[in-house]
């Protein structure tokens, strides 16, 4: 997989370089978006992930579940920093400012907030069964924060650019050439998306089974001990 | 703690009040704005109160033991809390009225603070019991906090800037909407997870 995405990488790369044409408004600056756009778009996926592997978690009390979620966070927050530096550096030569207070870019900062809350908990608790529990409930909540960054782009006012790929755009809004590498960067992204929840979640479904082999090893010491 | 609460929420509108402009339509939106700020750090304080509470072993653990169900101890919790809150808020409304001249004695601008406090204190209620739990108690709760009722308080400031414009009309009620449906959500999303919150 690691060479399918490599694969991905370099033709998105060739394609927003070479390829597509400058925009005629926004200049040069614009090519950020075949970065921005997939990572602002993939970031929404881990709270819908949480959610359910943390409820599936809380029914179930099964390890596999909670190592998901926590992958997915992980994940979660490296895309919505990747997400939220790549905005940040198209605004400032368009809207002139590094940050502004925008409902779109609120609610992804209050994201990313819920997100290191989560992995703090986690650091914090002692137990794993409590720590999995605790993780599970903030990943749950943060979700329906998630569902308020949905409603604030939806509702409230905003200054983001207007869709023109998915669902709700307006036809031939985009050249072919750029519509192509917006494609490509999204399927190289995901694909990098996907493979890294992959991996996290083996190294977390690993270290788990490790520690339950430590606590079983320890109150097998010490009923030698005791003997 | 109440009279604690009120003096710091004072403090703060004497410190914010520099902030105020005296044009009509940026002086409600900044009002609105620096009164949720009040709440918001009042209800910190208020849900800190319940960790200092359960931290005490027998407080938390013998509540754990009663023979009730988990739900009742949650809504009993939440429901000290909101109650507390709106006490607090009872002073702070008038107070602001006086003090920034703007009319906040409405019953729009009353089912605003009742909707927000709701999810307010009900997800306060909940990540108080989980931080008690956790190793760095005081540092958890204002990181698990805060980003959860960040969203229900910019929409409480935003219909509350909206309420007080005397010629937005009867949208108000749409956007009161959008809030009581997110401090539900919350309320009801949180009565449930406190049981496995708990569960030990």
């Amino acid at each position: 997989m690691l060479i399918l995405i490599l694969i991905a990488m370099t033709a998105s790369l060739y394609l927003i370089f070479i390829v597509v044409p400058t925009d005629v408004n926004l200049g040069i600056s614009q090519r950020i978006f075949y970065i921005h756009v997939p990572l602002a778009v993939l970031s929404l996926i881990p709270p819908i992930l949480v959610f359910a592997t943390s409820m599936v978690y809380l029914v179930k009390r099964s390890p596999q579940w909670d190592a998901i979620a926590h992958s997915s966070v992980e994940v979660g927050l490296l895309f919505t920093t990747l997400a939220l530096i790549t905005g940040s550096i198209w605004a400032r030569p368009t809207w002139g400012v590094w940050w502004t207070w925008d409902p779109v870019l609120t609610t992804f900062l209050i994201l990313w907030l819920v997100y290191l809350g989560y992995l703090l908990i986690r650091s914090y608790s002692t137990d794993p069964d409590r720590r999995a529990r605790f993780s599970a409930i903030v990943g749950i909540l943060g979700s329906i924060n998630a569902l308020a960054v949905y409603l604030a782009s939806e509702l409230w006012r905003t200054i983001h650019p207007d869709k023109v790929i998915g669902p709700t755009a307006q036809e031939n809004a985009l050249d072919p050439s750029i519509q192509l590498g917006i494609l490509v960067s999204f399927i190289a992204i995901l694909l990098l998306f996907v493979y890294t929840i992959i991996f996290r979640t083996k190294l977390h479904t690993a270290t788990d089974q490790i520690g339950s082999i430590q606590t079983q090893l320890d109150d097998l010491v010490h009923s030698i001990v005791r003997k | 703690m109440t009279v604690s609460i009120i003096v710091i929420v004072i403090a703060l509108l004497i410190v914010t009040n520099l902030a105020i402009p005296n044009s009509a339509d940026t002086m409600f939106a900044t009002s609105a704005t620096v009164i949720w700020l009040c709440i918001l750090i009042a209800s910190f304080l208020v849900v800190m109160r319940n960790l200092v509470i359960e931290y005490d072993p027998i407080g938390f653990h013998g509540l754990i033991i009663c023979p009730v169900p988990r739900d009742a101890i949650y809504l009993g919790k939440a429901l000290s809390n909101l109650i507390f809150l709106l006490a607090i808020e009872a002073i702070l409304f008038p107070l602001s009225s006086i003090l920034f001249n703007i009319p906040l004695l409405t019953l729009t601008v009353a089912v605003i603070t009742v909707s927000a406090t709701l999810g307010i204190a009900a997800a306060g209620t909940l990540f108080a019991a989980m931080s008690v739990n956790t190793k760095a108690r005081e540092i958890m709760l204002p990181v698990l906090f805060f980003p959860a009722v960040i969203p229900i308080a910019l929409t409480a400031i935003e219909t509350t800037q909206h309420a007080l414009q005397t010629n937005y009309g009867s949208a108000i009620w749409q956007d009161i909407g959008v809030l009581l449906t997110l401090s539900i959500a919350i309320t009801t999303t949180s009565a449930i997870l406190f049981t496995f919150a708990i569960d030990e």
